[in-house]
């Protein structure tokens, strides 16, 4: 049975104050030496994610897939993609994570599922047997009509004729991914006991995928539903009856404000989904840093409504999907509009599929502030595999394959990722002068303390000495530079000020801190003592790019008895 | 009841204030204290004194609020006044801003249930209180006066003062009773005597003066050497949405206030002031006079045949009296022109003439830069004035643009008119007072000439 004795299973918070890492099995490492990144691979490199401090694993879909759309099309919810591994390997891999202390939550595509899942095909072809009724069947293309099309590039209807059937079904992704129909309770049993399958073998938790969309209702959008946020308490009271401690997170691309309502209950601590991602605070910090000017986060975050008590909100800088603008309201879009539309190269930034790396033109020192964000601002950091050493992408490869090539290992053949014979693998790993493998891999930066990965990897470890990350206040401190972005985090005791200049310039600013007059800040990545605060605003020097995060210690700790 | 006037300790402590505007010999004419707002015996006693003073020949009017104590306190001697008696007993008198606990004293007005003594007012807006106790702050000097930050409120005191109701709390009232988003919420004020002697507002902690976030730009501009439109520190999009700030603020200010129209006469009177103000700066500042003979042509083009609405304005509008806060812009300061007579501060004019002020504003913060450092580029190529130049016209037609306005040859010709008026005036300031700067008021006013004329 599942191995759990390394986690701390009385801490149902957990969540708050955990790092986060998404890993692409297919692109970690390839035990098998066919050219694909496999289950029994990632579980070779889990020592690695130990020596990062990673808490949680975020796996994206890796079941039997037709891959149309990067394994989100699902052909068999309790089941693993062949050339990926077995059922076994992956409850080693779940145990051998849990033995270091490692949680792993999956991905579970509840609103559709791939045209070559059995349940479609029995739908089409036997529409009065016991499947028949599992997705959206209509003799008309006409019903639910307000509700916009997403993939505007590839679809023109939500609608599509199935010729087997002889009616259209409903879809709000792609045309060969049926919605589920949510109005049959064979439906949520189904999908209860394919959640089910994998909570049994330890599964900490999924990341439910495309949820605002699970119901349609005529004359609504057929977003945000009453139905679909009762279905989702539902699977919330199951998850957490049976199986205590586990984590729900929604991908819900909406305004915060419309997002909350999918925390749930606020009376109660949340009662539906225990995280969502904030989406709209990634385009903005690109764009604080763009516009040397701090407004764009401080905006968003003053109109982020705070979340119930046992909720977080994720956060991420990039991830395997482009970075999107689509799902904001119209006065952010206008706002965003503004700023963007009349920039072609912040447009084309944030419309493309990169990494982290060459969009901020392999500068260390953005990539370090960037990453100092990600890790201070409130929510838990989900980091993206490959970007802790600033890997770099192939924009040559379709689709968003670009930001998905071999993790880099080694400066050996095909970066240490794979055995194979070059040409097999299932993606080319970088080979370029400034980001390829022999310039950018995990073996070369483990060596040297100054690389981003040490330092990465000493960041997190700080982050996890301050509970006040994960757990603590957020309170914006604004201050005398329009550049520098500064707010306190605050956990009971445990108090953090950080201080980002978000300009290439150097910048000093003021900050009004006289509410902790006498204590004394420490710089808490050196450890080092700052002059006192007093009733005068205080006055701090950064560097281009740089940033500080202080420990404001508690009036008379700031000096040891012996001093 | 004092003797301030005929000691000298009162007159030096006023001397070596920032917020004090005579430089000459300052005589202490009379003072003219309220009412205790606690005991003299409690320690501190503490009142408003209205101080009249007389610095050469030119007469003015101070709050000083003070506070009275029975033993000396080494840790407030930098607002130390000096001794005096008063009831027969020795009192060591002090700031009472620079006096912690005698700040929270002048503050205890408002308090929800105070009950201050006759003759002072403390106004408190609709769910404005203070706490009682709540701690307090001495912000850093000022010009003209003295800001303490108590909870989330900026308490304001006015230290030059004019008899009737100060119009930054007249406008401010009005704007925040009807709602308004673009400024910083007024919360109270103090009135003793005749006077308006504070305002509370709320204390707008996130907040940076636009010409701050302006310069930002204009950094990241002239490092980046290319057009404004490609820069990746663009300031249009808040360009554009300060525009549409001030639009909303002149609007309501024009719903709530008193509004008139001019006609022929009041244009007529309007290019003769406009021709008064160019005299007299010709006259002590000949650099002005080759650009006389234009700036009369474009006060003359002013169309005095189409009726101009006027209204309540801003009066000294800049990027300085604008601040970016995370709920978008606020505009503060409505007291107008601090050096103009009360009169003219609240007389009625074409909004235009704000506009006009935050145009030069937007050339002032480019050139402003370039003025401090002098040139940066490493490379000959760049004419960074020219970047300059593309900067504040991107800037300045996003604003108009935010601002929806409209350019009809009349509404161009009055702008134009009321930004050459500016450009005269900043040229005879910065001769004055800072010649280094004076090329950039000079450069814009023959620019300003030569656009007027067509050329």
């Amino acid at each position: 049975m599942a191995v759990t004795e390394g986690l701390d299973r009385s801490d149902a918070d957990w969540f708050k104050s955990a790092v986060f890492y998404e890993v692409l099995v297919r692109s970690f490492r390839d035990s098998s030496g066919d050219g694909v990144g496999d289950l029994k691979g990632l579980t070779e490199k889990l020592d690695y994610l130990e020596w990062l401090g990673i808490d949680c694993v975020w796996l994206p879909p890796f079941f039997p897939s037709p891959l149309k759309d990067g394994g989100y099309d699902v052909a068999d919810y309790t089941a693993v993609a062949p050339d990926i591994g077995t059922i076994e390997d992956f409850q080693e891999f779940l145990d051998a994570a849990h033995a270091r202390g490692i949680r792993v939550i999956i991905d579970v595509v509840m609103n559709h599922t791939s045209d070559q899942h059995p349940w479609f095909q029995a739908s089409r072809s036997d529409p009065d047997g016991p499947y028949g009724d599992f997705y959206v069947w209509s003799d008309t293309d006409e019903r639910y009509a307000d509700a916009r099309i997403i993939f505007v590039d590839t679809e023109t209807s939500n609608w599509t004729w199935d010729p087997v059937r002889q009616q259209y079904f409903w879809h709000r992704f792609y045309s060969h991914q049926p919605d589920l129909n949510f109005e049959n309770p064979a439906v949520h049993e189904a999908m209860l006991s394919a959640l089910d399958f994998w909570l049994e073998r330890g599964v900490d938790g999924f990341r439910l995928d495309a949820v605002p969309y699970l119901y349609e209702e005529e004359g609504t959008s057929s977003e945000n539903l009453a139905r679909t946020h009762q279905f989702l308490k539902k699977v919330r009271a199951h998850v957490d009856s049976a199986y205590p401690g586990r984590v729900l997170l929604a991908e819900a691309n909406q305004w915060p404000a419309d997002v909350v309502d999918y925390f749930g209950d606020p009376a109660v601590g949340g009662d539906e989904c225990h995280m969502c991602f904030h989406f709209p605070v990634m385009p903005r910090i690109f764009m604080s840093v763009r516009r040397e000017s701090r407004y764009p986060i401080s905006e968003i975050l003053a109109q982020t409504p705070t979340v119930p008590e046992h909720c977080q909100w994720g956060i991420f800088l990039r991830n395997h999907d482009e970075l999107t603008l689509e799902m904001v309201t119209d006065e952010d879009r206008d706002y965003m509009w503004n700023e963007y539309a009349t920039d072609p190269r912040m447009k084309a930034n944030i419309g493309i599929r990169r990494r982290l790396a060459p969009l901020l033109d392999n500068d260390t020192n953005q990539m370090e502030l960037f990453t100092a964000l990600l890790l201070s601002l409130p929510g838990s950091p989900v980091l993206y595999y490959g970007d802790e050493i600033g890997m770099g992408d192939n924009i040559w490869l379709g689709d968003r394959d670009g930001v998905r090539t071999p993790m880099q290992w080694t400066p050996d053949r095909n970066a240490g990722f794979s055995a194979a014979t070059p040409g097999r693998l299932s993606l080319p790993v970088i080979m370029d002068p400034v980001f390829g493998f022999q310039a950018i891999n995990v073996e070369a930066q483990q060596a040297s303390s100054s690389s981003l990965l040490q330092w990465t990897r000493r960041m997190i470890y700080v982050r996890k000495q301050h509970t006040a990350f994960g757990r603590g206040s957020f309170l914006d401190l604004g201050g005398s530079n329009p550049s520098v972005l500064s707010y306190l985090r605050e956990d009971g005791d445990d108090l953090m000020l950080c201080v980002n200049n978000l300009s290439r310039f150097p910048q000093p600013v003021e900050l009004d801190l006289h509410q902790f007059s006498g204590r004394r800040p420490v710089e808490n990545l050196d450890r080092v003592e700052f002059p006192s605060i007093g009733e005068l605003p205080y006055l701090l020097t950064l560097a281009g790019y740089g940033f500080y995060w202080f420990r404001i210690l508690d009036a008379g700790s700031a000096r040891g008895a012996s001093e | 009841m004092s003797t301030w006037t005929e000691r000298p300790e009162l007159a030096a402590y006023l001397a070596r204030q920032r917020w004090f505007a005579g430089a000459q010999q300052t005589t202490v004419t009379q003072v003219q204290p309220l009412a205790w707002l606690s005991d003299p015996l409690s320690n501190p006693g503490v009142r408003f004194e209205i101080v009249s003073v007389l610095c050469g020949a030119e007469p003015g009017v101070y709050n000083v609020p003070l506070s009275y104590r029975t033993e000396p306190r080494e840790d407030l001697s930098y607002g130390f006044v000096g001794a005096t008696i008063l009831e027969y007993r020795t009192f060591y008198v002090y700031d009472a801003l620079h006096d912690p606990e005698a700040r929270a004293v002048l503050l205890s007005g408002f308090v929800e249930g105070a009950e201050p003594p006759a003759g002072i007012r403390f106004g408190r807006l609709p769910g404005f209180a203070l706490e009682a106790g709540v701690d307090n702050v001495l912000l850093g000097a000022e010009q003209s006066n003295t800001s303490v930050i108590a909870g989330d409120a900026l308490v304001k005191f006015f230290r030059r003062l004019s008899p009737g109701v100060n119009p930054d709390v007249e406008v401010q009232e009005a704007l925040t009773l009807a709602g308004s988003d673009e400024i910083s919420p007024l919360l109270g004020w103090i009135r003793g005597g005749d006077f308006d002697l504070a305002m509370v507002g709320l204390f707008q902690r996130s907040a940076t003066d636009g010409w701050d976030t302006a310069r930002a730009s204009v950094r990241a501009l002239r490092d980046d050497a290319v057009r404004a439109r490609e820069a990746g520190g663009d300031f249009a999009g808040e360009a554009e949405r300060l525009g549409a700030a001030t639009l909303a603020v002149h609007t309501r200010m024009r719903e709530l206030l008193p509004t008139a129209v001019w006609g022929p006469a009041e244009i007529d009177a309007l290019v003769a002031r406009l021709n008064g103000r160019l005299d007299a700066v010709v006259a002590a500042h000949p650099v002005v006079a080759e650009h006389a003979a234009g700036a009369r042509a474009a006060y003359d083009r002013i169309d005095r045949s189409l009726p101009v609405a006027v209204q309540r304005i801003h009066g000294d509008f800049h990027l300085g009296q604008t601040l970016r806060t995370s709920a978008g812009w606020k505009i503060i300061d409505f007291e107008g022109e601090p050096s103009r007579p009360l009169e003219e501060r609240i007389g009625l004019d074409s909004p235009l003439r704000d506009l006009a002020g935050m145009l030069r504003s937007f050339d002032y913060v480019a050139h402003s830069i370039p003025a401090l450092t002098g040139v940066i580029s490493l490379d000959p190529s760049v004419d960074e004035a020219a970047l300059a130049d593309d900067w504040v016209r991107r800037n300045q037609i996003a604003f108009l643009l935010g601002y929806g306005f409209d350019r009809s040859d009349a509404a161009m010709a009055m702008l134009r008119a009321y930004e050459i008026d500016k450009a005269v005036y900043e040229v005879a300031y910065e001769v004055d007072h800072r010649p280094d700067w004076m090329g950039i008021p000079l450069r814009a006013l023959k620019a300003l000439v030569a656009a007027a004329e067509g050329r």
